[in-house]
């Protein structure tokens, strides 16, 4: 492994390690939730408040998820007429849904943090996420910024990046419109 | 006017419809026209967009007159709503198949003539089924004897379905979550569509993006199915929020005009670089604003009750 490679590794995994620190301390998620973006979501009776935020993480979800999974179906093999390189235009609109979901997740997630890093449904669909996004991420490298022709046969490697994200994908959104029924599923 | 006019005015649509579609069909295959079986395909896959509302409408029709005694009538008119949706439904997708399969391989395939016949078939026979017991709610002079006596204790396929949905934790989570997956499928094919339409992915064949299709009707299909089964299992928590009926006009709008982008030869004959007439940009644009519309007045739905 080079050594540039073996440094951002490094840098994710103390970042990752960093994160679980800092989420799973409750002072640090009650301060969150007391913030003036949490609670502005969690009260306010405005239009802009809690619903336009669900809304939100709905048509960025719609935009990510649907677009990246034709491109990962196409990638695994169907419809193979589509030329591959010009779904590369597509990745500036998913990393677009992407943002629109990272933002009105994050306002979900302060308005009741507390409740949300406790539960465990709901730090699973953030794994599946993450998953998700780094499949798209190495998939979009692969496959569009590698120099890689129409003509060229796809790599082995993108094929299961497409289906790690197919898969991703799946159990985030399963886990995701689950999360309102941890209640029954897991008695939170 | 309220929704038990719009029901009225609706459900003659589906009913008629399909009886014409189903002659027509018959004689485009005695005939060997495809042009007519196309035509009457695409009969078939709009009254089973219009079977939506009509269904919707019914529920608020119910609403409308519970304070009445002969709810029996009411209840037997619904146990065939079902059916006949169901079957409907089913049809429409497979003649909506049977449209894709005419414009990819240049004809409809064999056995699908055959599904598409017998389905229709069915929902003809349920339609009328159907309309006659919704007809005999309003009006006693064509009453068959007896129509309004109560059957002891037997729950119909209805009240089935309702129990099994709203008596099983797992199944509104489950029809939820399948909701949701089967909307993100149809919208990813939606935009991707949309935007070859708008000009952002000219270098892609219309007829490439073509294969795409069916895993949009997919979507649907899920979407749909998971859709009404969770209406049917709760209407008055949906009638009551005018949204849900922006949804649904919403909905069958843009469920008509993946016609354009199935059968149209203005979208077909789209080859890699071709420019779109502005007529498809407009198309493309209005459509991907309904589906926008779809997912927020959907989702907006908890939050107007």
């Amino acid at each position: 492994m080079e050594r540039n490679t073996l440094i951002k590794f490094g840098a994710w995994a103390v970042a990752a390690i960093l994160a679980v620190v800092i989420f799973s301390n409750e002072g640090f998620l009650l301060w969150l939730e007391l913030t003036t973006f949490g609670t502005f979501v969690r009260e306010s009776t405005s239009f802009f408040g809690y619903p336009t935020f669900i809304v939100l993480h709905t048509v960025g979800l719609s935009v990510v998820v649907g677009t990246s999974t034709l491109i990962a179906i196409r990638v695994l093999g169907h419809a193979n007429t589509i030329p591959l390189q010009p779904l590369g235009r597509l990745f500036p609109l998913m990393w677009f849904g992407f943002g629109i979901n990272l933002f009105s997740g994050s306002g979900l997630a302060a308005a009741t943090a507390v409740g949300q890093f406790g539960n465990q449904i709901f730090i699973a669909k953030l794994i599946f996420v993450i998953g998700g996004v780094i499949c798209m991420r190495w998939l979009q490298k692969v496959l569009f910024q590698s120099g890689m022709g129409e003509d060229d046969v796809i790599p082995p490697i993108a094929r299961r990046l497409a289906g790690s994200l197919l898969g991703f994908w799946l159990l985030a959104m399963v886990s995701g419109r689950l999360i309102a029924y941890a209640g029954v599923i897991i008695g939170r | 006017m309220n929704y038990a006019h719009v029901h009225i005015i609706l459900n003659h649509f589906p009913t008629i419809g399909t009886v014409l579609g189903l002659l027509l069909f018959l004689y485009a295959l005695l005939r060997k026209h495809d042009e007519l079986k196309e035509v009457s395909l695409v009969i078939f896959m709009v009254m089973a967009m219009l079977g939506i509302p009509t269904f919707i409408t019914g529920a608020a029709a119910e609403s409308a007159i519970s304070a009445r005694s002969d709810t029996v009538l009411v209840e037997a008119h619904k146990d065939a709503a079902v059916l006949a949706f169901v079957f409907l439904a089913i049809t429409g997708t497979f003649s909506w198949l049977g449209l894709w399969q005419a414009r990819r391989f240049g004809r409809m395939a064999t056995w699908n003539k055959g599904v598409v016949l017998a389905l229709s078939i069915v929902t003809v026979v349920c339609m009328i089924n159907t309309g006659t017991m919704g007809g005999e709610i309003s009006h006693a002079e064509i009453r068959a004897e007896g129509a309004t006596a109560a059957a002891d204790g037997e729950v119909g396929l209805n009240g089935a379905l309702e129990a099994w949905v709203l008596d099983n934790a797992w199944v509104w989570p489950t029809g939820e979550t399948l909701h949701f997956t089967g909307m993100t499928l149809l919208f990813g094919v939606a935009l991707m569509t949309n935007l070859r339409l708008a000009g952002l992915l000219r270098a892609v064949s219309f007829k490439a993006m073509h294969r795409l299709l069916p895993l949009g009707i997919f979507g649907f299909g899920i979407s749909l199915t998971t859709g009404m089964m969770l209406f049917n299992a709760n209407p008055t928590r949906y009638i009551a929020v005018p949204t849900f009926y922006l949804k649904m006009f919403l909905l069958v709008v843009a469920g008509i005009a993946v016609l354009y982008v199935t059968v149209f030869d203005e979208t077909w004959s789209l080859g890699p670089g071709d420019d779109t007439p502005m007529r498809a940009k407009a198309i493309a644009v209005v459509t991907t604003a309904m589906w926008l519309g779809v997912l927020y007045f959907g989702r907006m739905i908890p939050f107007l009750e």
